[in-house]
């Protein structure tokens, strides 16, 4: 290459590199377009929206956000018309909380104040927690919180990584304080699996837990049916129980070896626009578009008997994404539910960014079956047993959860397990 | 004798044994070949994709939806430009750029929509009229390909263009890969060493490093099931090919070990795909690749320094290179994908993209080459330049990331066009003078002062006015060529004559084969420089040869002084021992011929003396055989003297002693004599040396010529005495070599400053001419 050439190139380069426009993000909008575009956004796509008197909540945001300097002066008109849509789905996240949450490593459930999950390497495994520890003091006071904690907290501000939590736990009659750092990131959220006995068959049984979107969660859940399926595996639990809402792509993506090729159920909007979701080529298409937490590595499996019957397990944490899981298998059939009636919203968590980054999510479609059926209220069991938190996951001793019981019985009394 | 080759190294084959396990060779190479083509084709619709998405479609709107009234709605991605500009999530696509929206367009799909919005080139705007439920609609502004699409209209370049630019980077190297691995797997398909490099050749190219293999394990989770099992079988493979290249063995031992670690890391990744290279963390991931490839050339390294033999060096030599610069590059363009950001998406695709690929590149140029040709075309050249560009590289980067840094400092502004501009004169002007100079600095460090005739000449100059004795020249001569030129070997050889051409001075090792260039003096050939090349094959550049000529002329005088003493000297030799043979039979001759006759005769003149009294008849008897010794004796004595110079001489002249031979000999040739009756005074040497060669040919004429005819003809001419015997015979055959006879004339030609030469005629026959010059 002659030496002139050589030369123009690097000249084009060195401009070309510090030519590269900055990419400033655009500003965000004015305060009072923010707050009018927000408001418009909720009544315009809220399932609740016709329980919602606009007019009188548009006033009365707009005066609580009178003289607003910028957008996040508005948060708090917003948040007012939140609670005004009666949706235990809807809230908000400011700019900077969309960040990486901070955990103590365990569920528990609020008012019988027990501990239903630990998470694995989590802060609560380390320090010798167990399912079925009941809560009795947190920070020195009795826990009052929601039905359920993830956080163990409300909010994930009111936790912050260098924070300890004191914690007074009882098994059986011993009382014990423990000292919990909350860790930061996400915590490992695998579907496990084991096989229960029916008479001369076998019953596999999946505990689906709540998870939101992670790229192995269907694969990894399809690896916990490949290990306990059989020829002589008659039948299935499904457990979500525990599933406080979450990604229904991975979900339906983890359970597809049940279900049938073709529209597993749809959201009804309120302005009647209807979406499907649609099992093809192995993979969750929610309307037109191929739902990237649906792939699998690898060949998804394949069950030796797919259309075997399933017993489901919910309870009142049983929350949207995994209501929706039971109403997509009324296209598939052969199942029965067992357990509470669930929470009650099997709903699209539908989110929106607004300009600044803020992020606002509500229930914004109703779940619908594929007999175009649209769910308001809670998925009733068709046996009601009640759980006691205590005795779910009792190594050795399945029949002791009452829920798994009634579902075994009801297996063993189907065809395909010999009956 | 060193002009020829030495023996051949024998090559190192590692044959697959035929039959069977052949076949299945073959047949794998062929599945794999195939695979790695089939996942570059399926990643290529996915690459394009991707390059358009991020310069068009980069609207910050994710996909489109519909609602209830069949109107299309805008799904915009979290954190893009439509976000940012207050588009919210199913907000309904009401106009573009003021024009309604068909209806049913939202039936037509997702493509439809796009194809209308990002109709128009990258940079420019478009005004989207939007509108949240039943609210009035807003205008929204976008710029078509956001920032990245925005630098792409500054410079100029359609989105076409960039395309095309983008794919011809990807194809050719492919294409060019494939045709270069099918290439060695055919003209090698028995040679393990060659399958297995052609095999990684193109599971590497197509697949591990090809910007559409990357798309197409980002895009789909499904691929990265099979391509995590590639990238391992590409990894595993260049590791194992580094440790087998070039003779098939594992060598050094310690590979084998590394080797049996990487399987049990990958058997261990199959199980738990968080542990493969590639889906650690940045810094470890380019940690782990970079040790890799490190452990790999050492491998070869080591090899290099305590395994091979000279040939495997040169082969070593190319692909080691090869590979540490793919390697760098490998991680540069790793380093990018894994930490580039949105903006520097554009100057990823103009400039570190090709660069990288270009990189890539030097590994399976270098490899092909070594392998089947087992050399180079001047790869010299190639370490060269990537020595210069690479060091103008790091030097132009830092001198502008300072100048702009530190000027902006200066000016407390950022990013300021001026200073971009500034910078960017600075490093124009110094570019040049920076190149030229680390050009010459390369220059002096690979090939010494070849760039510089006249440092090298003075430098033999210097060397040479040191040297004392004409025979330290030579080796000054070898020395200077090895040391000003860094090649391994340098010879002088000297013309003496008839006699082959002998090595009288060395320098470096030889290692086979040499070029050879004439050294001259006035006009005649009087020796040569013999050079080895740098490497086995490789040809010296015109820069070299002109050099080499230069110090070959510059040398042909020094070769001629050491010639003219050698040639003085062994006259010399010659003359001594000549004199000392002719003395030594002249006193044989005395001693055992002559002396015991007189001996003899003292004896029987004794006797005739006691018996003249009382015998004189046995007295007078005895007397007669006396005299007939004596008659003999004389008969010794003058042949004693023809021996020391030819009677007839003294007696006839020249002329007439050469007729006498001519008449003595004339017995089956015909000869005639043709010479001036009378000759001036002639010196005693001149004439005993013309007599006895003219002697000397013609007895050869008799012997060997089975000629007819033999003329002798003597003459004056210019000064000189010239003697010609012409026959008509059949003349010196073709492996003619000079014998003790000829070689005594030219000597006796030689010592009396003349010249005696023996050639075939064209038309049959030889002529032997001597010519001696007379003084004045």
């Amino acid at each position: 290459m002659s030496g002139r050439l050589l030369l123009l190139a690097l000249v084009v380069t060195l401009l070309l590199a510090a030519c590269e426009p900055g990419s400033e993000p655009a500003d965000p909008l004015p305060p009072d377009q923010y707050l009018d575009n927000a408001l418009s956004w909720l009544e315009a796509h809220s399932v609740n929206t016709d329980q919602v008197d606009w007019e009188r909540v548009r006033q009365e945001a707009q005066a609580m956000a009178a003289g607003a300097q910028e957008t996040a002066d508005t948060y708090p008109a917003i948040e007012y018309a939140l609670a005004q849509l009666d949706d235990p789905l809807a809230f908000m996240l400011r700019p900077g909380e969309v960040e990486e949450p901070v955990r103590l490593g365990f569920m528990a459930v609020y008012p019988e104040n027990v501990i239903i999950r630990v998470f694995k390497n989590g802060p609560a495994e380390a320090a010798g927690i167990q399912v079925g520890d009941r809560l009795e003091a947190l920070n020195g006071e009795p826990p009052q919180a929601d039905s359920y904690w993830q956080w163990l907290v409300k909010h994930p501000e009111d936790l912050t990584a260098d924070q300890e939590v004191q914690l007074t736990l009882r098994r059986g009659e011993q009382l014990r304080p423990v000292t919990l750092t909350p860790a930061v990131g996400e915590v490992e959220n695998r579907a496990a699996s084991h096989r229960l006995t029916v008479g001369d068959s076998a019953v596999g049984y999946l505990d689906l837990p709540n998870d939101s979107g992670s790229e192995l969660y269907p694969t990894w859940a399809q690896e916990a049916l490949r290990a306990v399926d059989g020829p002589d595996v008659c039948g299935w639990i499904i457990d979500l129980r525990r599933n406080v809402s979450g990604d229904l792509w991975s979900y339906l993506a983890a359970l597809s070896p049940f279900l049938n090729e073709g529209e597993l159920g749809g959201f009804a909007y309120t302005d009647g626009a209807r979406e499907m979701w649609t099992l093809r080529d192995d993979k969750i298409w929610w309307a037109e578009e191929e739902r990237f937490e649906s792939y699998v590595r690898g060949p998804v499996y394949r069950l030796e008997q797919p259309a075997a019957p399933v017993a489901f397990l919910i309870s009142p944490l049983t929350q949207a994404a995994p209501e929706l899981v039971v109403v997509a298998f009324e296209s598939r059939g052969n199942y029965r539910v067992f357990g509470e009636p669930s929470r009650g919203v099997p709903n699209l968590l539908l989110n929106t960014s607004f300009s600044d980054g803020a992020l606002t999510v509500i229930s914004g479609a109703r779940g619908m079956d594929v007999h175009d059926r649209v769910y308001t209220g809670p998925i009733m069991p068709d046996e009601m047993v009640e759980t006691d938190w205590q005795r779910i996951d009792r190594a050795g001793d399945p029949t002791a959860d009452a829920p798994t019981a009634a579902a075994l019985t009801w297996l063993a009394e189907q065809s395909a397990c010999g009956s | 004798m060193t002009m020829d080759a030495s023996p051949p190294v024998p090559q190192e084959r590692t044959p697959f044994a035929a039959g069977a396990r052949l076949f299945l060779a073959r047949a794998l190479w062929v599945v794999v070949a195939l695979s790695a083509v089939v996942l570059f084709v399926l990643g290529l619709p996915v690459f394009i994709d991707d390059l358009q998405a991020s310069y068009v479609d980069e609207l910050g709107l994710y996909r489109f939806g519909e609602n209830g009234a069949g109107e299309v709605t805008l799904i915009p991605h979290r954190q893009g430009q439509a976000t940012r500009a207050g588009i919210m999530e199913r907000d309904v696509l009401v106009t573009v750029d003021g024009r309604p929206l068909d209806s049913g367009l939202a039936v037509k799909g997702q493509e439809a929509i796009f194809d209308l919005l990002t109709e128009g080139q990258p940079g420019s705007l478009v005004t989207l009229g939007v509108r949240t439920g039943d609210r009035q609609p807003r205008q929204v502004n976008l710029i078509r390909g956001g920032a990245a699409g925005q630098a792409l209209a500054q410079l100029g370049l359609s989105l076409d263009a960039l395309i095309a630019y983008a794919l011809t980077l990807e194809l050719l190297p492919v294409l060019g890969v494939l045709g270069l691995a099918g290439f060695i797997f055919w003209r090698r398909p028995n040679d393990r060493a060659a399958w297995l490099a052609s095999l990684i050749l193109i599971i590497a190219y197509l697949g591990g490093m090809s910007l559409p293999a990357i798309a197409l394990y980002n895009r789909e989770l499904y691929w990265q099931y099979w391509l995590d099992a590639w990238l391992s079988l590409a990894l595993g493979g260049f590791l194992l090919f580094l440790f087998l290249f070039p003779s098939g063995r594992f060598v050094p031992s310690w590979t084998r070990a590394v080797m049996v670690i990487w399987l049990g890391w990958l058997a261990v990744a199959w199980f738990v795909p968080e542990l493969y290279f590639w889906r650690l963390d940045t810094p470890i991931f380019l940690a782990a690749l970079s040790s890799l490839f490190v452990v790999g050339v050492a491998a070869q390294v080591q090899r290099y320094r305590t395994h091979s033999n000279a040939r495997q060096k040169q082969q070593t030599k190319w692909v080691v290179w090869g590979i540490a610069v793919a390697s760098i590059g490998t991680v540069i363009a790793h380093y990018f994908f894994r930490t580039g950001s949105a903006e520097m998406t554009l100057l990823a695709d103009l400039v570190v993209n090709p660069l990288t690929r270009l990189l890539q590149l030097a590994f399976p140029i270098t490899l092909a080459l070594a392998i089947w040709r087992q050399r180079l075309w001047d790869i010299d050249l190639v370490i060269n330049r990537t020595l210069v560009y690479g060091t103008l590289t790091a030097v132009v980067v830092g001198l502008y990331v300072v100048l702009v840094g530190g000027l902006g400092a200066l000016f407390q502004a950022q990013g300021n066009l001026l200073i971009a501009l500034l910078a960017t004169g600075v490093v124009a002007v110094v570019f040049q003078p920076l190149r030229q100079r680390l050009q010459r600095g390369v220059n002096r460090l690979m090939y010494g002062e070849r760039d510089d005739p006249f440092a090298a000449l003075a430098a033999l100059g210097r060397r040479l006015e040191v040297a004392a004795a004409p025979e330290a020249v030579l080796p000054v001569i070898a020395e200077t060529v090895t040391q000003t030129l860094r090649v391994p070997y340098a010879a002088v050889v000297l013309q003496t004559g008839e006699e082959a051409p002998v090595i009288v001075a060395e320098a470096g090792q030889s290692v086979g084969e040499t070029v050879s260039y004439p050294m001259r003096y006035q006009a005649d050939d009087v020796g040569a420089l013999l050079v080895a090349p740098r490497a086995p094959g490789e040809p010296f550049s015109p820069a070299d040869e002109r050099l080499l000529r230069n110090l070959a002329r510059q040398g042909g005088a020094a070769v001629q002084a050491v010639r003219l003493t050698l040639q003085l000297r062994r006259s010399r030799q010659r003359i001594v021992a000549a004199r000392e043979e002719e003395r030594r039979r002249l006193r044989r001759d005395l001693h055992d011929g002559l002396g015991p006759q007189l001996a003899s005769q003292t004896l029987g003149l004794q006797a005739v003396a006691r018996l003249m009294k009382e015998d004189p008849d046995k007295a007078q008897q005895l007397l007669t055989a006396l005299q007939g010794q004596a008659q003999e004796a004389i008969l010794d004595v003058r042949r004693l003297v023809y021996n020391l110079r030819p009677p007839a001489l003294d007696e006839l002249g020249l002329s007439g002693a050469l007729r006498e031979s001519v008449h003595r000999l004339e017995t089956v040739v015909r000869f005639t004599f043709d010479g001036p009756a009378r000759l001036p005074e002639l010196p005693a040497a001149v004439e005993v040396a013309t007599y006895r060669i003219a002697q000397e040919a013609m007895t050869n004429v008799v012997r060997h010529a089975e000629a007819q005819r033999c003329t002798v003809r003597l003459a004056l001419e210019a000064n000189s005495l010239v003697v010609e015997i012409s026959d008509d015979g059949r003349g010196l055959p073709a492996d003619f070599q000079a014998g003790v006879g000829l070689r005594s004339m030219r000597e006796r030609a030689a010592e009396l400053n003349g010249r005696c030469q023996v050639q075939s005629l064209p038309e049959g026959g030889v002529r032997v001419r001597a010519v001696f010059p007379l003084e004045e």
